[in-house]
C-alpha cells in the first residue's frame, strides 16, 4: 500500500509540473515574440504616422494652391473677357457692334447673367441679359456707383458676394477700359458656376475642395445644395485659422478640424487673391488616416500570427519535452510498483532519448539483480547463505535440476512434543519451537546441510546434494551430535519449566533422487527414495538422546565416532531387517570426550 | 436614374399613372399613388398636378419640375434656399423667360409686329407674361388656347387672320413637349417662323429656342429623389432654378423658310444646326 500511495503521488505531481513547463514555455515565448512585435508595429506606426501626415499636408497644400489657382482662373477669365469690350474709345464703335461683343462675352461666360455698358460719364447705355429684357441707352446713372466709380479707378472692380433670393451667390465684376472714354462694363457673374469647377477637383477618394467669401459664407462646394443653402462656414475652426494664418505659411495651412456637416477631415486652405476668398481642401480623417489604420492592422495581424505561431511552437516544444519526461515518469512509477520488464520508449534523437536509453538499461540491470536476489531467495530456503551465495556466484540454477546421487539424510524429532502441545499454552508451544529451530537453524548452517523442511516438531536434512561434498556422512552424524548436545540443554530449561521433552535423530546413507519439487512461487529442493524413508523410520525408532544409524552410516562413521550397535531392527516398507546402530560421540582425540561420554552416559 | 445605380425593379419602382390632363384625373391618380404607398412623389409639369398631389398626401415627400408656375409666389415652399414643408425640386423660371423668348424673337425679325401664341390652361402665366411683355416690344399677340388633346393646330392655326400666321410662340408645356415633331413640322408646312421654349424642338424641326438644358434640369431632379431616398429631407434641399439658358438655332429650318437671320443671333446662339 504504501508503494501504491507513492505512485498515485507521482502521477498526481505530473499535472502541475507538465503545467508548469507548459506555462513557462508558452509564456516565456509569447512573451519574447509579442514584445518584438508591439515594439516593431509601434514603430512602423509612428513612422508611417509621421510620414503620413507630413506627406498628407504636403499634397494638400499643393492641391489648395492649385484648385485656388483655379478659382482665380475663373474670374481672372470673366474679367478678361470683359477687358475685351472695353478695349475701343465708345465713339469708335457702332451700337450694334458693341451689342455683338457683348453677346459674344455672354455667350461664351456663361456664368455671366447680366452684362451692363456704362458710358465715361457713368450713364447706362446698354443691358443685356439672360433672363430679363435687354434695355438700351436708359441713361441710368452709375456716376455715383461705387462699382462704376471703383472701375474707373483701379480697373477692375469685384464686388462682394451677396446671394440672390438668399440662395444663389452673385458678385458684380467691373471692368474700365484702357481709356476713359471707353467706360466701364459691368457683369453680373452667377458663381454657381464655380460648381463645375470643384467639381472638378479631386482631393483623394471621398475629400473635397470648397471656398467661402470674405465673410466666410460658402460659394463653392461640390454639393450644389450646400451654397445654395447659403451655408455660413464662420464657426469653423480652420475658417478662423485662414483669417489669421498667412498663406505663406505652408505647413500651418494645414490642420485638423470637423468640416460643416461635424465630420472630422484634415483641412488645408488657400487664399484666393485678390478676392479675400479662401479655398479649402477637406479630407476626412477617415481617408487621411487609413493608411495608418491598415499599418496598425497589419501590425496587429503579423502580431496575432507570431503570437499563434509562438504559441504553437511553445506547445511544439512543450510537447516535445513533456511527452519523453512523462514517459520516464511513467517508468519510475512502473518499476517503483515492481514492473522491472517496463520500457520507456523515447525517440526524440536528443538528450532525453539518452536519458531514456540509460533509463532502460538501468531497469535492465534491476531486473537482472532482481532475479539474481529471487534465485538467491529460493536457495537460502534450503541452503545456508554461504551456500546460496556460492551457487549463485556459480550460476548453478542447474545444481537444484534433478539428479540421482547418494546422500545421507537426517531427521529429527521432538519426544513428548504431543504431550506438551497439549499441556502447554500456545505462547509458550510458539516460544519453544522457535528456540528449538533457531539453535537447530544455526547447526544446519554450520555444516552447509540442506535443509529439506521443518515440520512442527522436527526437521529433515540431507548433505551432498545440491552441492557435492566430500564427507556427507561424516558432516550428518557430528551435525546430529551437536544437535543433541544443543538439544539437551534446551531440555533441562523446559524440564525447569516442568516440562519434560527431548529429542530423536535417525541418519541413513544412500541413492536419491534429488531436485526441485513444487510450483512457481513455491520451490522445494526435497530429495525422493528409500534411504529417506530410512532415515525416517530410523528417528521414529530413536529413543530420546539418541542417534540412530544404519550400516551404510555405520561403515563411513565406524572410525570417527563411538557407537553401539542395536541389532537387526524390521522397519515397514522395508523386507529385510536393518542393522541398527547408536551414535554415542566423538572419537577422535580432538574431539569432543566428554560429549561422547555424555552421549554414551545416556 | 441607372446612373445612381438604381435599377427598375431591383431598388426602386416607378409608379406610373397616365392621365387624359384632367383635374380630377391628377386627383384621382394621386390618391391611387399616395394608396400604394410610394415614398416620393416626383411631380414634373403643372401646378395641377402639384395641387392634385397635395390633396392626395401632403407627408409623402415630393419633388417638383416647376414649369409653368412660381412655387414661391403660389405659395408652395417659403423660400428657394429652405424650402419649408417636404417639397422641393427645380423651378424652371419658364415665366420670366416667355418675355425673354419673345425679345429674342423680335431681335432676330425686327419687322415682326404680331405673334400667335399657342398656350394652354397649364401655362396660362407664360401668356399672361408675353401678354405683359408684348407692348414693350411693340407686339401684337395672338392666343390660341388649346384645352383637350389632340390637338388640332393646323385647324386652329387656319381661323386666325393671315397677318398673324407669320410668328409663332410656342409656350413651355408638357403636351407641345409631346407634340413636338408634330408642331416643328406643322411650323415648317405653314411657313411659320417659330420660336419653341427648348432646344428639343428646334432638333425636332423648330427655327429658334431659348430655354434651360430640360434633360440636365431632369437630371438634377434624379439627384433629388436620389439624396431623399437616402435620407435627406426636403426642406434642407434647396430649390435650383436653371442657371444657364441656351440659344439653339436651326439653319436648315430657315433655309427652308427663305429668311435671313441677323447677325445678332449668331453672335448670341448656343448652338446652330445646320
Amino acid at each position: 500500500m504504501p508503494r501504491l500511495r507513492g505512485i498515485s503521488g507521482m502521477t498526481g505531481a505530473t499535472g502541475p509540473a507538465r503545467a508548469r513547463l507548459f506555462r513557462k514555455y508558452v509564456g516565456v515565448f509569447s512573451l519574447f515574440v509579442s514584445v518584438i512585435l508591439i515594439a516593431n508595429g509601434l514603430v512602423e506606426a509612428v513612422f508611417v504616422y509621421r510620414e503620413q501626415i507630413v506627406l498628407l499636408r504636403r499634397i494638400q497644400v499643393e492641391q489648395a494652391d492649385a484648385a485656388a489657382a483655379k478659382i482665380k482662373q475663373f474670374v481672372a477669365d470673366i474679367e478678361r473677357q470683359l477687358g475685351w469690350t472695353v478695349q475701343l474709345p465708345w465713339d469708335a464703335g457702332s451700337p450694334e457692334q458693341r451689342r455683338l461683343d457683348l453677346y459674344r462675352v455672354m455667350r461664351q461666360m456663361p456664368a455671366i447673367t447680366q452684362l451692363t455698358l456704362v458710358d465715361q460719364d457713368g450713364h447706362e447705355r446698354l443691358r443685356i441679359s439672360n433672363l430679363e429684357q435687354d434695355v438700351t441707352d436708359s441713361l441710368v446713372d452709375f456716376s455715383r456707383n461705387a462699382t462704376f466709380t471703383e472701375a474707373v479707378v483701379r480697373k477692375t472692380y469685384r464686388g462682394p458676394v451677396h446671394f440672390r433670393q438668399e440662395s444663389v451667390p452673385y458678385m458684380v465684376v467691373a471692368r474700365s477700359g484702357a481709356q476713359r472714354s471707353s467706360g466701364v462694363i459691368i457683369a453680373d457673374v452667377n458663381l454657381r458656376f464655380m460648381w463645375d469647377v470643384v467639381l472638378g477637383i479631386t482631393v483623394g477618394e471621398t475629400g473635397r475642395a470648397i471656398v467661402a467669401d470674405e465673410a466666410g459664407r460658402l460659394i463653392a462646394a461640390p454639393d450644389i445644395s450646400m451654397v445654395l443653402r447659403n451655408t455660413d462656414l464662420k464657426q469653423l475652426i480652420q475658417v478662423a485659422a485662414a483669417k489669421a494664418i498667412s498663406s505663406r505659411d505652408g505647413a500651418a495651412r494645414s490642420l485638423l478640424a470637423t468640416n460643416v456637416e461635424g465630420e472630422g477631415v484634415l483641412s488645408t486652405f488657400a487664399a484666393i487673391e485678390p478676392l479675400g476668398w479662401t479655398l479649402f481642401v477637406e479630407l476626412p480623417t477617415r481617408e487621411a488616416y487609413a493608411p495608418i489604420y491598415s499599418a496598425l492592422l497589419r501590425s496587429a495581424a503579423v502580431l496575432c500570427i507570431g503570437l499563434i505561431g509562438s504559441l504553437l511552437a511553445a506547445l511544439f516544444l512543450a510537447h516535445r519535452m513533456v511527452v519523453p519526461i512523462r514517459a520516464l515518469q511513467e517508468g519510475v512509477a512502473r518499476i517503483g510498483a515492481g514492473d522491472l520488464g517496463y520500457k520507456v520508449d523515447v525517440r526524440t534523437g536528443d538528450e532525453l532519448e539518452m536519458l531514456a536509453n540509460q533509463f532502460n538499461s538501468m531497469s535492465g540491470d534491476l531486473r537482472a539483480s532482481k532475479a539474481r536476489e529471487d534465485r538467491l531467495a529460493r536457495l537460502r530456503r534450503f541452503l545456508s547463505p554461504q551456500l546460496a551465495q556460492v551457487i549463485e556466484s556459480t550460476g548453478g540454477e542447474k545444481l537444484l535440476e534433478s539428479q540421482r546421487r547418494e546422500i545421507s539424510v537426517l531427521f529429527c524429532d521432538m519426544r513428548g512434543y504431543t504431550t506438551f502441545t497439549e499441556a502447554a499454552t500456545p505462547e509458550e508451544v510458539m516460544q519453544m519451537l522457535g528456540e528449538f529451530h533457531s539453535s537447530l537453524g544455526g547447526l544446519i548452517h554450520k555444516y552447509d546441510a540442506t535443509l529439506e523442511r521443518f515440520t512442527g516438531d522436527g526437521l529433515m536434512a540431507f548433505f551432498n546434494a545440491p552441492l557435492p561434498c566430500p564427507d556427507p556422512t561424516d558432516r550428518a552424524v557430528r551435525m546430529a551430535v551437536d544437535m543433541q548436545v544443543a538439544l539437551r540443554q534446551l531440555s533441562r530449561k523446559w524440564k525447569d519449566l516442568g516440562y519434560r521433552v527431548g529429542f530423536g535423530i535417525g541418519i541413513a546413507h544412500g541413492e536419491a533422487t534429488t531436485g526441485r519439487i513444487g510450483f512457481e512461487g513455491r520451490f522445494d529442493y526435497a530429495a525422493i527414495g528409500s534411504v529417506v524413508n530410512l532415515a525416517s523410520r530410523l528417528c521414529n525408532e530413536a529413543r530420546e538422546g539418541q542417534i540412530l544409524i544404519e550400516a551404510n552410516v555405520q561403515g563411513r562413521v565406524a572410525h570417527s565416532f563411538c557407537w553401539e550397535s542395536l541389532g537387526l531392527r524390521s522397519f515397514k516398507g522395508f523386507r529385510n531387517p536393518v542393522a541398527v546402530y547408536n551414535v554415542l560421540g566423538f572419537r577422535t582425540e580432538e574431539a569432543d570426550k566428554p560429549t561422547g561420554r555424555a552421549l554414551g552416559g545416556t | 436614374m441607372a446612373e445612381r445605380d438604381y435599377i427598375e425593379g431591383d431598388n426602386f419602382v416607378f409608379e406610373f399613372i397616365e392621365g387624359t390632363g384632367g383635374h380630377h384625373d391628377f386627383r384621382s391618380a394621386y390618391r391611387d399613388l399616395a394608396s400604394r404607398k410610394v415614398d416620393i412623389f416626383l411631380v414634373l409639369g403643372t401646378e395641377r398636378a402639384l395641387r392634385a398631389a397635395r390633396e392626395a398626401s401632403t407627408t409623402i415627400p415630393t419633388v417638383i419640375g416647376a414649369i409653368d408656375y412660381d412655387p414661391v409666389t403660389h405659395g408652395y415652399v417659403t423660400d428657394l434656399a429652405r424650402p419649408s414643408g417636404n417639397i422641393t425640386g427645380v423651378y424652371f423660371q419658364q415665366i420670366e423667360l416667355t418675355a425673354k423668348r419673345l425679345q429674342i424673337f423680335k431681335d432676330t425679325f425686327p419687322k415682326m409686329r404680331s405673334v400667335t401664341v399657342f398656350w394652354g390652361t397649364p401655362s396660362a402665366d407664360q401668356w399672361k407674361a408675353a401678354q405683359d411683355a408684348a407692348p414693350r416690344l411693340g407686339l401684337e399677340l395672338v392666343g390660341v388656347q388649346f384645352q383637350s388633346q389632340p390637338y388640332d393646330y393646323h385647324r386652329t392655326f387656319a381661323a386666325i387672320a393671315p397677318e398673324h400666321r407669320q410668328h409663332l410662340l410656342v409656350v413651355s408645356m408638357g403636351d407641345f413637349f409631346v407634340d413636338r415633331a408634330r408642331l416643328a413640322q406643322f411650323a415648317l408646312t405653314t411657313c411659320t417662323r417659330s420660336m419653341f421654349a427648348g432646344r428639343e424642338w428646334v432638333d425636332a424641326g423648330g427655327l429658334l429656342s431659348y430655354g434651360p438644358n430640360l434633360s440636365g434640369m431632369v437630371q438634377r431632379l434624379a439627384e433629388y429623389v436620389d439624396r431623399i431616398a437616402r435620407g435627406a429631407k426636403p426642406s434642407e434641399l434647396p430649390i435650383e432654378q436653371p442657371a444657364a439658358f441656351e440659344l439653339v438655332v436651326n439653319l436648315r429650318t430657315a433655309k427652308a423658310l427663305g429668311v435671313a437671320l441677323p447677325a445678332s443671333i449668331f453672335a448670341r446662339a448656343n448652338e446652330v444646326l445646320e
